[in-house]
């Protein structure tokens, strides 16, 4: 159930924007993971996370500030990522995005914390969705972990 | 004739000896996510994460695709579900393992789903993750 006082979040739509992601920055991410065979002609599918995340209306800190906390101890709690095409370098995608929901859980090693969830997708410039992912963050309320 | 069944089979397992702690700065710029745990010992700290900084979800997601990448080299990644059990660490050693869970074959591709992982230098789960992977098969191949 949603968290008291943000039951206006879930289908609250994210403010769109537009990325285009050029070689020498597939470059970069290929030496962060190290990929032994970086892709040339397409990007890393990963990039369906770091597009929709760059490319959004809103900051990451931004999201967090929707639901009223702060990015610093925040961790990711889960990503779901869905490519319906190959995204390729030096293309304009549009980014559009939503909240999907709010809620306070309990976990073993977590104790209690809220969980943000939100789907973000990139829309080729055809408008032929290509990639949508499905993101958690996890507010920890507080306790060491 | 199908192909031949993969359930069950083990991916090889591949180790990085050190989750380096420069790379994360620079996908820190890559993410657009200031979080000071990811490059600041101190706030990592804090934050109640302990005295070594943690690296970015997104980058343990993609060592897994690698992995499923370095295995499957012609396949396409068509679905990758990951939850993040614990963290990783800067300066930490992981291990990415996997193993084939289904298949489904039809005339032109299979359809390949694995459970990948990776193990931090302690054994335990860091991360879990469900993909699956698109294969064509070769042209001409009428299996």
């Amino acid at each position: 159930m949603t968290l008291q006082g943000y039951e206006h979040l879930p289908g609250l739509r994210l403010d769109p924007g537009h990325i285009a992601i050029d070689r020498a920055e597939a470059t970069d991410l290929a030496a962060v993971l190290g990929t032994a065979s970086p892709r040339t002609e397409q990007l890393h599918p990963l990039y369906a996370f770091i597009a929709t995340q760059r490319g959004i209306g809103v900051s990451v800190p931004g999201l967090c500030r929707l639901v009223g906390r702060d990015l610093t101890g925040a961790i990711m709690g889960g990503i779901d990522l869905e490519l319906f095409a190959d995204l390729a370098p030096d293309t304009t995608y549009s980014v559009e995005g939503e909240i999907v929901d709010f809620v306070r859980k309990t976990s073993s090693s977590l104790g209690e914390f809220d969980l943000l969830t939100y789907r973000e997708w990139l829309a080729a410039p055809t408008g032929e969705v290509v990639a949508r992912t499905t993101n958690t963050f996890i507010f920890p309320l507080g306790g060491e972990r | 004739m199908s192909p031949r069944s993969r359930i069950g089979e083990r991916l090889p397992g591949r180790s990085i000896d050190r989750v380096s702690v420069d790379a994360m700065k620079t996908m820190g710029r890559i993410l657009a996510d200031p979080n000071p745990i990811h490059v600041d010992p101190a706030a990592a700290a804090a934050a109640g994460f302990g005295p070594r900084v943690v690296n970015q979800g997104p980058s343990n997601c993609g060592y897994l695709i690698d992995f499923l990448h370095e295995t499957f080299p012609t396949g396409r990644l068509r679905r990758f579900t990951a939850s993040f059990l614990s963290i990783v660490f800067g300066d930490e050693a992981i291990t990415l393992c996997g193993q084939v869970v289904d298949q489904d074959d039809d005339a032109d591709r299979t359809l390949i789903t694995c459970d990948v992982w990776i193990e931090g230098e302690d054994g335990r789960r860091a991360v879990q993750a469900t993909a699956i992977v698109e294969v064509d098969h070769p042209k001409g191949a009428h299996q």
